[in-house]
């Protein structure tokens, strides 16, 4: 079964970018522009991965992140960091709240990136 | 025969007129000297503290907050030199930042006494901040273009949006290489501004100056199979130094130097890295038989910005950022930095800092 990857991204470049390389692998996707809308189509439609930027207009990743860690019903979906920070500091706190991985935009490439959430969507 | 008095009185008005504030503490720990800056900066008048020990001075605030630590930290008895010297910054109240130097004072045998300088940095420390804040802001802002390149040069390379000829992927490949070096200027200027941060935390912790080091030559080691570059590294055989330190950021040091001494030696040459257990300091070292830095080049290295023109003209690229983020750091921790060159034979260098508990 395809499986449906939710792209929480404010850069529409990189949307566009990261959409070609997921449909190209099969991946069906949808896409949010900011955290709010991002977090209402969460609830609706259950995505399989999310990837998730952090520095969004309004609502940004991290409380994205949190919102979905407390929520019973979304507390297990898997979610990918994929954002411009870099510093120790804002690794560990995405990891504290439960991403299953943080990327660095400017160091991974996209088979990595597809590496990654092959293997967050596999079960453990 | 008034000149050897005249001559004292000479000198005590210049002192007293320096810009800088100045106390000397004479050898029992008894305030000898001080100038009208330091009463000022200090809040006190030289009635009160002028031949006084010190620790009898705990009653004045800002004595027990200002000058107290640094006699504590001050562990320099070697004169002479910015290897005796220990400096450090204290934020005394809002807006009112000073840099305090302590220095050893050779007046005799048996005769050393302290000397503390002290200097308003505040519009320099608020300049920075400002500076930061900028550099901060605008760096983010430059990071998601380039991100964006990198990806997408990296997808045609890798052909996601079809084949392309030898040309073609000569010119992407040349262009991704140019990509890559502004990004790793802009993370090193985004390094630089998060280092003098103010009042940021720091994440000290005990580590052992090895664990520190050895995951950077894991790092290295690859590239310097590749340009089969001599590499030996020393280190105590037991009891590694132990220090009080922000882990990452001293491993941002010891990647720093890697960096350079694995950049700009050639193909062919040799790095040493050692670990040195002191008296009271861990020493770290790393000599490469690289470019060297000129003679007249020396004096700016650990500044901002600074590229010694020998390695301008070569392949390698760099923010010359790098040893001055290294020298904030090591300077953090109460430690010193400081090398040795030759031009076309090599360079060596040094960091020390305290170990814990001695």
């Amino acid at each position: 079964m395809e499986k449906n990857i939710l792209i929480i991204e404010d850069d529409e470049f990189f949307r566009e970018l990261i959409s070609k390389k997921l449909l190209s692998k099969g991946f069906k996707i949808s896409e949010a522009v900011d955290g709010k809308t991002g977090l209402v189509r969460v609830k609706k439609s259950k995505p399989d991965l999310i990837l998730l930027d952090i520095l969004l207009p309004d609502v940004d990743g991290f409380e994205v992140l949190a919102d979905l860690k407390h929520d019973s019903g979304t507390l297990s979906i898997p979610v990918v960091i994929l954002s411009n920070l870099l510093s120790k500091e804002d690794v560990d706190k995405g990891l504290k709240l439960g991403a299953s991985n943080f990327l660095v935009k400017s160091q991974v490439d996209s088979e990595e990136i597809i590496k990654i959430i092959e293997k967050a969507l596999s079960p453990a | 025969m008034k000149s050897s008095n005249e001559w004292e009185n000479k000198i005590l008005s210049i002192v007293d007129a320096l810009p800088d504030g100045l106390l000397i503490v004479d050898k029992d720990n008894k305030i000898s000297i001080i100038n009208s800056k330091a009463e000022k900066f200090l809040d006190v008048d030289r009635k009160q503290v002028l031949s006084k020990p010190v620790l009898d001075l705990g009653h004045l605030s800002n004595i027990r907050k200002i000058i107290f630590p640094v006699l504590v930290d001050f562990k320099g008895s070697r004169p002479g030199g910015c290897r005796g010297c220990m400096k450090k910054e204290t934020e005394v109240r809002k807006n009112f930042v000073l840099e305090l130097t302590i220095e050893p004072l050779v007046l005799g045998k048996n005769n050393v006494a302290k000397m503390i300088i002290l200097r308003d940095i505040t519009k320099i420390k608020y300049a920075r901040v400002a500076e930061n804040q900028f550099i901060s802001v605008t760096v983010h802002q430059l990071k998601a273009p380039l991100s964006n390149t990198r990806l997408s040069l990296k997808m045609m390379l890798d052909g996601n949006f079809g084949k392309i000829n030898k040309e073609q992927q000569d010119i992407l490949e040349k262009t991704y290489k140019n990509n890559e070096s502004l990004i790793s200027l802009v993370e090193d200027l985004l390094k630089a501004a998060k280092v003098d941060e103010p009042g940021k935390s720091d994440n000290r912790s005990l580590a052992n100056l090895e664990d520190l080091v050895v995951p950077v030559i894991d790092f290295y080691r690859d590239e310097m199979r590749r340009k089969k570059i001599k590499f030996k590294f020393d280190k105590p055989a037991k009891n590694p130094p132990e220090i009080l330190a922000d882990q990452e950021k001293i491993k941002m040091v010891i990647q720093n130097l890697f960096d350079n001494a694995v950049k700009y030696t050639p193909s062919g040459g040799k790095i040493e890295a050692c670990i040195m257990s002191k008296k009271d300091e861990a020493e770290f070292k790393i000599k490469d038989s690289g470019i060297g830095i000129p003679e007249d080049q020396k004096e700016k290295i650990f500044t901002r910005f600074s590229r010694a023109v020998n390695v301008i003209g070569t392949k390698e690229t760099g923010s010359g950022l790098g040893l001055s983020i290294a020298k904030e750091i090591i300077e953090e921790h109460h430690g010193k930095i400081w090398f040795q060159s030759k031009e076309n034979e090599g360079s060596t260098f040094f960091f020390s800092l305290p170990i814990t508990g001695k």
